[in-house]
């Protein structure tokens, strides 16, 4: 049972951080982001990639990466499962090498994302989530094509430590949940979250008030690419392994999106509370799969894609503004006005 | 005499096209497109929604095929029919039950797109139940494909002909239908000016309704002979989405004939073009055919966003002001 609680926690903290730059994107500035999968999937792909090849190259190890994967991460492992410094360099190199390479993305897809209409925007971006998964589907150097490659633990000493690895990363998991709701809520919290909301409601409007939409758009599209991007990463050092396969669309595009709208447009409470909800339903369907799977002559997986398919639509239909509504957006308290009015009178 | 000779070669190309078996995967494959996203050009067209599950209607058609075939041993060409009435009516349960009632509701484009791609996973979790079952029975129904049940007539297999006719009937029948039809007109009155249309009597939520119908009937049609000559799996409406959505993006997105050129670029570029450049640059490249497609979004949407139609009608227009 702990352990199941253990992983709802690391599971829904991922998908809280997609769904809360889903919700930066959409629900505070209307961009539709329909090609979420692209930017989680580059994190992860820079994982995959990357960080048993920073540690191969630093100790000269004589292995190749990809062709001898198994026997390369072994001994990667057992290298980092010793020195924790390099651990927790290799780490933090890996998690700003993959926000940097989704803020980047996200500034390359912005030059397309400000001259195209809502429509052909969600076309290209959906589209686009499947040229990189086709791409690294097939291209062996980048993430071992068809097969994947396992990646190597950076926390592989807290076994040492006697710690359990999903224990930790849970609490880690969580943590770097909370750190993206404080950010969010401070961005959509503060003047540029106003303009935001405005941009969503009246781009003209904005423009006439001196707002360089263009800019505020691009700005947003980088924040949530890095950190969806950050997203992906992270899972791919919870899972262990990379394989293209997982990261289509359903998973990372459809899940967030639902959860998004279930929990509620521009709230960002909402949105983390969406993500746990989902994986909670999703959890309880695995949890009792084996029950059903000898009454009904079929995996149960498809019956969760149906199910989930009719909530998004009966709530898209029925209950649109989700289980939190958006809420106004906090100003300064009255006191504090009156502290600077009074402050000011002086003058 | 120099005509006699262009007639020759002309003919003998054609043979020479229709022999060879790449040729025949690329017009196979063309033709299929060209079904398919005329449906979903219709419905971008009448209802302004670009319809994700569009693919999805394909697979269904798949499996009806593979129904007709395996599981009640029919003639396979009796699943063109079927499947167009299944596809068409679970289109119109769709726009009945989710677009209209979204509509109805005043949501706008993003929402109406979610709940597509909702519909879409949707059908692809039912297909793989249906698959599921089919498996049970003990029928082949992941990665199947049925060129053995397709008729032969002199040497050339049934699907490049019928797929070929069935293209350039229902070309002649839009025309006709669109142009000439009093329903054809109604419809393009409700494309051009909805609350228009409706002051003059045209009954607009019949044209919507209409357009679901059509064109999930036609993908779902395209789909039932999509197995006939390639491999078909739960997830070939994923694969196709590309390539559908790009040949009605090349085709300009509101013009159903400039779909059809597009489709055909789209299907003999992504088959041809990429077996030629293998042949050159080595045969890994096989494997990205399908980036062709969307690299061709990309510079419709950023160079020439109004596509072909675009680029043809402009020219038309401009030479007959002058």
């Amino acid at each position: 049972m702990v352990e199941i609680i253990v992983d709802v926690i690391s599971l829904a903290a991922i998908f809280a951080i997609v769904t809360l730059s889903l919700n930066l994107e959409y629900g505070y500035t209307g961009i539709p982001n329909f090609g979420k999968v692209f930017f989680v999937s580059a994190g992860a792909y820079v994982v995959g990639a990357l960080t048993g090849r920073i540690v191969i190259w630093i100790y000269n190890l004589n292995v190749d990466f990809i062709k001898e994967n198994s026997l390369s991460v072994t001994i990667i492992n057992n290298v980092l499962s010793k020195d924790i410094f390099l651990s927790l360099a290799l780490f933090f190199i890996v998690l700003i090498i993959s926000i940097i390479v989704g803020a980047f993305l996200g500034f390359l897809l912005s030059f397309p994302a400000i001259r195209l209409k809502e429509e052909y925007l969600a076309i290209s971006l959906l589209i686009l989530g499947e040229a990189l998964r086709i791409f690294a589907y097939n291209y062996e150097p980048l993430v071992g094509g068809t097969l994947g490659v396992s990646v190597p633990d950076p926390f592989a000493w807290i076994s040492m430590l006697n710690i359990n690895r999903f224990y930790f990363y849970a609490i880690l998991l969580g943590l770097f949940a909370l750190a993206t709701f404080i950010i969010i809520n401070r961005i959509t919290n503060s003047p540029l979250g106003r303009v935001l909301r405005l941009i969503r409601e009246n781009p003209i409007v904005a423009e006439a008030y001196g707002k360089d939409v263009v800019k505020y758009r691009m700005k947003v599209l980088m924040i949530s690419s890095a950190i969806a991007s950050m997203a992906g990463c992270l899972y791919a050092l919870y899972t262990a392994n990379v394989i293209a396969t997982t990261y289509n669309r359903y998973d990372w595009t459809f899940w967030p999106w639902l959860m998004l709208i279930i929990g509620g447009l521009g709230n960002n409470l909402g949105a983390f509370l969406g993500a746990f909800v989902v994986i909670i339903i999703r959890k309880i369907v695995i949890m009792y799969k084996y029950a059903f799977e000898e009454i009904f002559p079929f995996r149960i997986e498809w019956l969760e894609y149906i199910l989930l398919g009719i909530i998004f639509i009966l709530i898209l239909i029925y209950k649109p503004q989700g289980i939190l509504k958006e809420k106004p957006v906090k100003t300064l308290d009255r006191k504090r006005i009156e502290e600077i009015r009074k402050s000011s009178s002086k003058l | 005499m120099i005509y006699q000779i262009v007639v020759i070669v002309i003919l003998k190309s054609i043979i020479y096209m229709v022999i060879e078996q790449i040729y025949k995967d690329a017009i196979v494959y063309s033709n299929l497109l060209a079904l398919a996203s005329i449906g979903l050009t219709l419905t971008y067209t009448v209802t302004k929604v670009p319809n994700f599950a569009h693919a999805s209607f394909l697979t269904i058609g798949c499996y009806v095929t593979l129904t007709i075939v395996s599981l009640f041993k029919l003639n396979v060409y009796l699943s063109i029919p079927i499947s167009f009435l299944i596809g068409s009516i679970i289109g119109a349960i769709v726009y009945i039950f989710v677009i209209k009632q979204l509509m109805k509701r005043g949501a706008d484009i993003v929402r109406i797109m979610i709940a597509t791609l909702a519909i879409d996973i949707i059908i692809f979790g039912a297909i793989n139940i249906y698959a599921d079952v089919l498996d049970k029975i003990g029928i082949f129904s992941r990665n199947f494909i049925l060129r053995d049940f397709d008729i032969k007539f002199n040497n050339i297999e049934g699907v490049l002909i019928i797929s070929s006719l069935l293209i350039i009937s229902l070309a002649i029948f839009l025309y006709l239908f669109l142009y000439k039809s009093k329903y054809g007109i109604a419809i393009r009155a409700a494309i051009e000016n909805p609350s228009l249309a409706k002051v003059m009597g045209v009954n607009v939520e019949n044209v919507y309704l209409f357009s679901w119908f059509f064109s999930a009937g036609l993908a779902s049609m395209a789909g039932s002979l999509f197995p006939l000559w390639f491999a078909a799996f739960p997830d070939t409406g994923v694969t196709l989405l590309p390539p559908i959505f790009a040949s009605s993006i090349l085709g300009g997105f509101t013009s159903i004939f400039g779909t059809m050129i597009g489709a055909y670029i789209i299907g003999m570029g992504e088959s041809l073009l990429v077996y030629y450049l293998s042949l050159i640059v080595g045969y890994w490249i096989l494997a990205y055919k399908q980036m062709f497609s969307i690299l061709m979004i990309f510079i419709t949407l950023l160079l020439f966003p109004k596509g072909i139609s675009g680029i043809i009608f402009e020219r038309v227009i401009r030479k007959w002001s002058r």
